[in-house]
């Protein structure tokens, strides 16, 4: 009675330890984390174009100004890399990234005024977890 | 014996709740997806379209580029939204007003990834043109500084009367776009009207 009662008992807590993992902690879905970081790297370049910081930086081609300005607005659990192009192509040096995760996201740039340049601001993201 | 039927019974009861569960989540997750994509793509949107408009405020001290300038930006931001998957379609109308010289250009860019039938009538004055995706067309006119005029535009079955309010003592810009950005997710369109009083 009391083997029967026992194992009735790790069953139970089986199946609780199930339910408890499966419906109480929300599941991180890589896909829906790679479209959020997406839209969350997008404002913050929105905001720092907002404050004119990422034209000045763009037009110096300096991703490290850009990219501490970024650090500074946004706690990022990714890794990320920035690079500027043009026309013709990058205007600053792209990283090699090796990771099969990596989503891009693009915010364009006309320069400033009495200084019209067409620039891609391109942010690379990876490690998602 | 019926001990391990308790054991039988759990893993049924498991298997079951996660395959419920997973049928349940799947579309759930594809929805959301598609509208995270959504607004990251209306967001992209925005933003060619505000700096296709910079282009233009940003080169007004060099009169004779603006409408080069725009020319160069609809084609980098065409570049750019085919690198990402997207098919931008513009339609383009630049008119500089010199006051100085009486004389008005009028400036046409099709972007729309196709020919297209252009119909330009400025006081009268009728023109049309086939135009091949990536051309642009420039006609002049006259006019009397501080009068207004309409310029009517047929395009790709659309028409568009737009009024050009002439300064007497300013050369002025006035442009017309017809913006769309076409995803698998969403059309996004906006159509803009402007004037700008040139230094």
């Amino acid at each position: 009675m009391i083997q029967k009662s026992l194992e009735a008992l790790i069953c139970l807590g089986l199946l609780t330890v199930f339910l408890i993992l499966f419906f109480g902690v929300p599941l991180k879905v890589p896909e829906l984390e790679k479209a959020n970081y997406k839209l969350y790297t997008f404002s913050t370049l929105k905001i720092m174009d907002k404050t004119g910081k990422l034209r000045d930086y763009a037009l110096e081609k300096n991703t490290t100004k850009i990219k501490n300005e970024m650090a500074r607005l946004l706690p990022y659990l990714v890794n990320y890399e920035v690079v500027i192009y043009n026309n013709t192509g990058n205007v600053t040096k792209v990283p090699e990234i090796l990771a099969s995760d990596i989503v891009v996201v693009n915010y364009l740039l006309a320069g400033k005024v009495g200084n019209y340049s067409a620039l891609s601001i391109k942010v690379f993201l990876w490690g998602f977890r | 014996m019926k001990g391990q039927m308790f054991l039988i019974a759990t893993i049924i009861i498991i298997s079951g709740l996660f395959f419920v569960r997973m049928g349940i989540r799947t579309p759930e997750i594809s929805r959301q997806k598609a509208l995270l994509e959504m607004s990251y793509e209306k967001e992209f949107f925005e933003n060619m379209q505000s700096e296709l408009e910079n282009s233009i405020l940003f080169s007004a001290n060099e009169k004779n580029e603006i409408t080069n300038n725009a020319f160069d930006f609809m084609n980098f931001s065409r570049k750019k939204s085919y690198e990402r998957g997207f098919i931008l379609k513009t339609f383009f109308v630049g008119i500089y007003s010199n006051h100085s010289a009486n004389s008005l250009l009028v400036t046409t860019i099709n972007s729309m990834g196709k020919e297209i039938n252009v119909s330009l009538n400025f006081n009268g004055n009728e023109n049309s043109k086939e135009l091949k995706d990536y051309e642009r067309w420039d006609n002049s006119y006259q006019f009397i500084p501080g009068n207004t005029y309409w310029l009517n535009i047929t395009y790709d079955n659309s028409t568009r009367n737009l009024s050009l309010e002439t300064s007497a003592t300013k050369d002025n810009y006035f442009y017309y776009f017809d913006l769309s950005l076409v995803s698998t997710n969403a059309l996004h369109k906006q159509k803009i009207e402007k004037k700008l009083n040139l230094p």
